[in-house]
């Protein structure tokens, strides 16, 4: 057993993302065969070797925090769903 | 003249001696477009009137020394163009207008360039088909029942079928290269860092890259030298020196020793790939270069350790469609969480879902150093074997995929050929390397792509190989037959 429905529910819902019967016993089929791929991989002694977090600099980019213009208003709220003057709307959040 | 048919070369050298205008080359391409897209389905959006605005104003231009001067250019949809909408080919952003332009865009607007409209692909740029686009999938030109390839397929169908003369795509496992490999026509993967990926929407940010898809080799370097440099929209893009490309346009190609990795030329390899492949080596050998059949001992669990950090980053990144900034929102919900659920659940496609579901069981606290961990690790090995190669080689080559463009629905439902469609492809993000696909052959009526890679920023080196062996041969010459109707 690689991965079962309970796990891949409990996966989509920590990514907050609704996932229909259908799809969960889809994507558990899948992943059962992946993951079962990816044990090839504890085959090969890693004992020592550092990750790779960047393919070819490893290093950190630093920038004067210098201020500069950004975009107006209107046009980041422009593609929002839903909006209020200057605001995004939202569901209320607090009780 | 059929003006379609034109290279940026060529074209570039009809505009500058005022032979054709901008504006009759951008309405040739929509009539072209008109005429053939509903079979091919290459574009999602079309920018009819902008285009043709970009090249009255290119034709009015004085610098026409500038080669991509009203030179009219496709783009995956995954690349923002200012108020030209932007889909990634999901449902989720169906809607979307960036408010900005990516920074290979603003480039190649400063060049008059000219935007015929945005190209399909796979939803957020996940698959190898364009299969998973919420819109449709891409016809492969040589053969309608087939594939284009993926990601970028829409880009590769839109150059093949001569509804572009060059476009853009994204590659993070072979989303540029495979996809050219397919549809018969160039496609360079640039180092990680050669091309700015600001505006991009993010499939695996430790991977991905923008990178041309051309009809030959002359017009890749032409526009990679428009696209390439450091941007500080970008902080990961490099400050390595950007070379002239067009140098690198030589027919001659002495003593290079050349690299033939044999895990990734085995019994997964299609007979005629194989063979197109040997005998591009035996081309080379020819040539005066020296080839070798060498070992990349960690490449063949690439494809794992890549769909294992792939999955990882797509989870992250595509953790802010919420459907609260921007992006589609669902109608009914209860409180927040709902609305997060269902706009997200409603948004994404099976594809992405599955890497997204995925990818959050890989990064859990529990798995994280079984398999997150362990893949980055192995990431190490693969660039370490290549490391050692290059120590030794000056450029590889090896098939681009193990096989030629499948049947439209044919691997949908066999994920395991559609995961091994990425074997050659992937161990080159991985390790961040510079790779570029010609054709080198033909089984069956359909290209075969040679995958030739690069030292980290010697895009310079692979693009003389593959210009020397198209000079020398006639795969890029081959014209695609229309059947009728």
């Amino acid at each position: 057993m690689f991965i079962d429905k309970d796990t891949v529910e409990q996966m989509a819902d920590i990514a907050h993302m609704h996932i229909s019967k259908e799809e969960t016993n889809e994507i558990t089929k899948e992943l059962s065969f992946l993951l079962e791929c990816f044990d090839k991989l504890n085959q090969i002694d890693t004992e020592g070797v550092k990750a790779t977090v960047h393919p070819i600099i490893d290093k950190n980019v630093f920038r004067e925090d210098v201020v500069q213009e950004s975009l107006p208003i209107e046009e980041v709220l422009k593609n929002a769903p839903d909006k209020d003057n200057r605001f995004f709307r939202v569901p209320k959040i607090i009780e | 003249m059929e003006l379609h048919k034109l290279t940026v070369y060529k074209a570039h050298e009809l505009i500058k001696k005022k032979e054709i205008t901008s504006e009759e080359l951008t309405k040739a391409f929509f009539k072209r477009i008109d005429n053939i897209d509903d079979k091919i389905k290459a574009y999602v959006s079309l920018n009819k009137e902008k285009a043709l605005k970009t090249s009255r104003q290119a034709d009015k231009k004085a610098d026409f020394e500038e080669p991509l001067l009203g030179i009219p250019v496709a783009v995956k949809d995954n690349i923002c163009t200012k108020n030209l909408r932007t889909t990634c080919c999901s449902k989720m952003l169906e809607n979307f207008v960036p408010p900005y332009d990516a920074t290979v865009l603003t480039k190649l607007k400063e060049k008059y360039a000219v935007i015929l409209g945005k190209t399909n692909m796979d939803e957020f740029a996940m698959g190898s088909s364009t299969e998973s686009s919420c819109f449709y999938p891409t016809k492969n030109p040589w053969d309608l029942d087939r594939v284009s390839g993926g990601s970028s397929g829409g880009s590769a169908a839109a150059v093949a079928a001569d509804e572009c003369i060059y476009a853009l795509g994204s590659d993070t496992g072979g989303s540029v290269r495979q996809p050219a490999s397919y549809c018969g026509v160039v496609g360079l993967k640039p180092t990680y860092g050669r091309v700015s990926r600001f505006g991009l929407a993010a499939s695996a940010s430790s991977m991905d890259t923008i990178g041309p898809i051309t009809k030959d080799v002359t017009d890749c370097a032409f526009v990679l030298n428009a696209i390439a440099g450091l941007d500080s929209y970008d902080p990961t893009s490099s400050d390595s020196p950007v070379p002239d490309y067009l140098i690198s346009l030589q027919t001659e190609l002495k003593s290079a020793k050349i690299g033939i990795p044999k895990e990734l030329l085995g019994d997964l390899v299609d007979r005629d790939v194989k063979d197109a492949v040997l005998k591009a080596a035996d081309f080379y050998e020819t040539m005066g270069c020296h080839c070798e059949e060498i070992s990349v001992p960690h490449a063949e669990y690439a494809l794992w350790v890549y769909y294992i950090i792939a999955s990882a980053e797509a989870s992250s990144e595509l953790g802010q469609y919420d459907g609260i900034r921007y992006g589609h929102r669902a109608e009914k919900y209860e409180d927040l969480q709902d609305l997060y659920k269902k706009s997200r659940g409603e948004g994404f496609g099976i594809e992405v879902k599955r890497r997204i579901v995925l990818g959050t069981y890989l990064s859990d606290d529990e798995n994280y150093d079984k398999y997150y961990s362990k893949a980055q690790k192995i990431r190490t090995l693969i660039k370490k074997d290549f490391e050692y190669a290059f120590d030794k080689y000056d450029f590889l080559i090896t098939p681009t995929v193990p096989s030629t463009a499948f049947r439209i629905g044919e691997k949908i439902d066999d994920q395991l050929k559609m995961y091994m469609n990425d074997l050659c492809t992937t161990p080159v993000n991985l390790a961040g390397l510079p790779a570029i696909s010609i054709p080198c052959g033909f089984s069956k009526g359909l290209p075969i792509g040679l995958q030739i890679i690069g030292k980290p920023f010697d895009e310079a080196t692979i693009i003389q190989a593959a210009y020397a062996f198209e000079q020398n041969t006639d795969y890029h010459k081959r014209q695609i037959e229309w059947k009728e109707g």
